[in-house]
């Protein structure tokens, strides 16, 4: 259980603040010095609800925020030794797609529609490596094969492919140019849960078979469980917890997180009522002093509003970001 | 029986698609009664939403009967239809597009009550106002608009609007899938709160199955406009025979990591629903199928007392 | 007690939808602007008798093309007629067109529209191919047609105009009903047994306001200037009865010499358009409360 020490991680994110300016609402801090590190190879899943911060630190990372309203105020994001915030926009996008690749929640809105959906992954080729046409359509229909897609199928458009197959094809897409990091935004969200299962599955495998590290971005415990090495509980812009899965499932020590896993019916105990997180995730443009999850916690005290919670390391790798955590565990039966 | 509220006799419901005919609801025979929740599971466009819309009467039904309290209601007058719009409701799952944006939560609230023909006033103010406390909205809240509240609050207005005409059945169809898990909880509660206070019946629309599991008294698992196996719920997760619902079943992940992952993986495509053939629908997923579910379309049969399943082969382990 | 305050605390912010629109529209800089410009040229229109009392078609025949001085703010024209008298006398019956033709073709066209677009099929298909006929015959040539046929005058204008400017309204309300139809909340109100006169009156017509609202302004504008066509072609409004289109149409032989006998009444439709745009712009704007605050 005790976390390798990697000296040269893949990607580490640090202190990572973005905000979201606007006349009308004024400030809107949607992530606040967010730190992670993704080793090579590994899966860490950002876990949180709407509106917790989960995809703008994904867009801060392929640097797609929208400036303005948009900004990123502090930090670093080291992606192979390279702070990725200083790079240009050009250097940017030989990185995008072909070292740091994403997919999104929709696969209906990222495939073009009157393009093939051969050619939209040959197109993907093509822009990051220099080979001939032939080749990559060689290539492409490999990577096809590969999720599970027959070759034969290349010259379809997407409106010809069930939900669970255009996922598919947009995972093709995403792994084409072989990635480093593969972030992964909601990707069976939109799924039924059995093409979930297939596509989880899926990326598993590709997963081991390329070595390639993935960010995992879900509000499902469940994906969680099964995909990820190491997880990030995000409430309103911070890391709550953090830490190995064994850790953060079998050790749940933040309330939010505790919170989380009880609000979900659970299989085995004859409870008759749910137990619900009372309240709402507090407005990004007004947020507390002190602990964000103070006003929805039980346990709050006027310590818990007065000052910053510091991350603090309450066991070898695995952080939480409140100063009273020894005092809560979840009860897991 | 005569608690018996909701009865339906193999309803069917095809739409006309330049392809064919889509069997969206196709043989579904089922009895609710007073009080207790029956769960619809299935993945989309096994035809849930539609059998929900098919009995109150917002689609039309093709073939066979609805009896409600009795009474034969497959085909009714407008007269008969407002009076049963007035004792059936239905909540929908998406909290953004089933609120009037141009209407404000009195609006909204105010709504059933006035096309029911009450007048303006201190009455429906008071009635508004308690609504609004049964479904937990703050009072200062009784002017804003719906794009000015979150997916939960939206959820608790549509909920609201339900149980202003104060119904005794009420169509759930996912109430809860857009919302976030905690406030997934609150709405869950709140739902079942109602219930027990009101005696209401529910049909539960989801494709969530542990949520399914947690509020219904029985369930009934749909696959391509079918009815392919119906329990209660304690006997259908103990015994499950239908192969569908066994791989349904495992694909759901559990959020727990001592738990080994065992699934049983689903081969081949979905079937289309348009001008099916005379065989079983899931067959070409089926990894027990033969010669048989290819050609012939099973049945219902009742395979425990209770437990209905269609099925040539049933799982018995 | 509690009770009491929580109630009391409603009542404070309860006003009405209306209300709130009012307000928001008062917020808005150029809307006022507008509304401000149209009031005072509507005010100058009506009070022509007081501010002219010698009347439109009074003749100073000593004084033609006088450029503007004081006696005649706007200068004469080639009968030694007061521009101003006229401009504010065709005033009268400009705006009338434009605001009556519109209001017609605007409830006729939102209820066709409507109707087609809610109830779609073979209704849909009757209405909106009989306005598709309508509409193949180009806007001008149909107000000719028309007022050809029922005569000059203004209430035949008015409605020649209002006739051929129909079948755009219909189609600004028919295509998003489409897109509003298929929303949950429709199905909602039918749900509560809501007659479809009150889901299109409630539920669908105000959720397509904006784009009507935008083309009902514009069509003030363009019927003012096919009034000004017909009386051109002498369809129209009669002279001596003056009129905007028709002051100007009379003076282009005389541009060159007196560019003040067109410039007048160009500039009395270009800010009638202008205002009614802006507070068009406004009222949409007002009417949606997802841009409240």
């Amino acid at each position: 259980m005790t976390e390798i020490k990697n000296e040269n991680p893949l990607l580490e994110v640090k202190d990572l603040s973005v905000y979201y300016v606007s006349k009308e609402i004024g400030t809107c801090k949607a992530v606040n010095e967010v730190s992670f590190t993704v080793n090579k190879g590994e899966t860490i899943g950002l876990v949180g609800e709407t509106g917790a911060g989960k995809t703008t630190i994904a867009y801060s990372i392929l640097q797609l925020l929208q400036t303005p309203p948009g900004k990123v105020v502090n930090g670093e994001i080291i992606f192979n030794g390279k702070n990725l915030l200083d790079l240009s926009e050009r250097d940017m996008q030989k990185i995008r797609g072909k070292e740091i690749s994403m997919i999104f929640q929709d696969p209906m809105t990222a495939l073009n529609p009157i393009e093939t959906v051969g050619d939209q992954i040959r197109e993907v080729i093509l822009l990051h490596n220099k080979i001939t046409p032939v080749e990559a359509k060689v290539k492409a229909q490999e990577m096809m094969e590969m999720v599970g897609i027959p070759g034969e199928r290349y010259d379809e458009y997407a409106h010809e492919f069930s939900g669970g197959m255009k996922q598919r094809i947009v995972i093709a897409m995403a792994l084409a140019c072989s990635p480093e990091l593969l972030i992964a935004d909601e990707p069976t969200t939109a799924l039924d849960v059995t093409i979930q299962a297939q596509v989880l599955d899926m990326m598993n495998d590709l997963r081991e078979k390329y070595d390639t590290s993935v960010i995992l971005i879900t509000h499902d415990l469940g994906v969680v469980a099964e995909m990820c090495s190491r997880v990030a509980v995000i409430y309103a812009g911070q890391v709550v917890e953090m830490g190995d899965k064994y850790q953060v499932f079998n050790n749940t020590r933040h309330p939010y997180t505790i919170g989380l896993f009880d609000s979900l019916p659970s299989v085995n105990t004859n409870q008759k009522r749910l137990k619900p997180i009372k309240g709402l995730m507090p407005d990004p443009a007004r947020l507390p002093d002190g602990c964000k999850f103070a006003e929805r916690c039980d346990h709050c005290c006027d310590a818990c509003r007065s000052h910053e919670i510091p991350m603090r390391e309450i066991e070898p790798g695995h952080f939480v970001r409140c100063d009273f955590a020894e005092n809560f565990r979840r009860n897991n039966s | 029986m005569t608690d018996t509220i909701l009865e339906l006799q193999n309803l069917k419901k095809y739409f006309n698609v330049p392809a064919g005919e889509l069997h969206a609801v196709d043989g579904v025979t089922v009895k609710i009664r007073k009080g207790e929740t029956l769960g619809v599971v299935g993945e989309s466009g096994c035809g849930k939403s539609t059998l929900g819309r098919v009995v109150l009467h917002l689609l039309d039904n093709t073939d066979g009967k609805i009896i409600y309290n009795g009474e034969d209601i497959t085909k009714v007058d407008r007269k008969k239809l407002t009076e049963l719009r007035h004792k059936q409701q239905l909540i929908f799952q998406d909290p953004f597009s089933s609120l009037n944006p141009r209407m404000t939560i009195y609006q909204q609230l105010a709504e059933p009550l006035l096309i029911r023909g009450e007048k303006r006033g201190a009455e429906m103010d008071k009635k508004i106002y308690d609504m609004m406390d049964t479904v937990g909205l703050a009072r200062r809240l009784v002017n804003t608009y719906p794009h000015e509240l979150d997916g939960g609050r939206r959820q608790r207005i549509g909920i609201g609007r339900a149980l202003i005409m104060d119904p005794e059945f009420i169509v759930c169809d996912e109430p809860v899938s857009a919302l976030d898990v905690s406030i997934q909880a609150q709405i869950i509660n709140l739902l079942l709160d109602i219930q027990e206070k009101k005696q209401l019946t529910y049909i539960f629309i989801t494709h969530d199955l542990s949520v399914v599991r947690f509020i219904s008294t029985n369930i009934m698992v749909m696959y391509l406009g079918q009815m392919v196996e119906y329990a209660s719920t304690e006997e259908l997760f103990n015994h499950t025979y239908h192969p569908y619902t066994r791989a349904l079943l495992s694909a759901v992940p559990i959020p727990d990591v001592n738990r080994e992952v065992n699934r049983i993986h689903l081969q081949g495509e979905v079937t289309s629903p348009i001008n099916p053939k005379k065989a079983c629908r899931f067959a070409s997923r089926c990894m027990y199928a033969t010669d048989k579910c290819r050609n012939e379309e099973p049945e219902l049969q009742e395979i425990a007392p209770g437990h209905v399943v269609r099925c040539h082969f049933p799982l018995m382990d | 007690m509690p009770k009491n305050t929580a109630a009391a605390e409603a009542e404070v912010k309860r006003r009405s939808m209306f209300q709130e629109s009012m307000h928001r529209l008062v917020q808005n800089k150029l809307a006022m602007t507008g509304l401000f410009i149209l009031v005072i040229i509507t005010v100058l229109c009506l009070c022509a008798g007081i501010i002219c009392p010698e009347g439109y078609d009074h003749q100073d025949v000593l004084n033609k093309f006088v450029g503007p001085c004081r006696e005649y703010p706007f200068g004469t024209d080639s009968l030694g007629r007061s521009m101003l008298a006229r401009i504010l006398y065709g005033g009268r019956n400009s705006l009338k067109i434009g605001v009556m033709a519109t209001a017609f073709s605007g409830v006729v066209g939102t209820v066709l529209g409507a109707v087609a677009g809610f109830y779609g099929g073979r209704v849909d298909n009757i209405i909106m191919r009989t306005l598709d006929i309508f509409s193949a015959i180009p806007n001008m040539l149909m107000a000719i047609a028309v007022s050809s046929a029922l005569g000059g005058g203004l209430i035949n204008c008015i409605i020649a105009i209002a006739i051929s400017g129909t079948p755009q309204i219909a189609r600004t309300v028919r295509a998003p009903i489409l897109a509003v139809k298929e929303q949950e909340y429709v199905e909602a109100a039918r749900e509560i047994d809501a007659s479809d006169a009150r889901i299109i009156f409630r539920h669908v017509l105000p959720n397509v306001l904006s784009p009507l609202i935008v083309t009902l302004t514009s069509q003030v504008a363009a019927s003012i200037l096919v009034a000004t066509a017909l009386s051109f072609l002498g369809l129209g409004i009669q002279p001596p009865e003056p009129e905007w289109g028709a002051l100007i149409s009379n003076s282009r032989q005389y541009i060159r010499e007196y560019p003040f006998l067109v410039t007048f009444p160009g500039l009395a439709i270009a800010l009638t358009v202008l205002s009614m745009n802006l507070f068009g712009d406004g009222l949409r704007d007002a009417l949606d409360p997802k841009l409240k605050n």
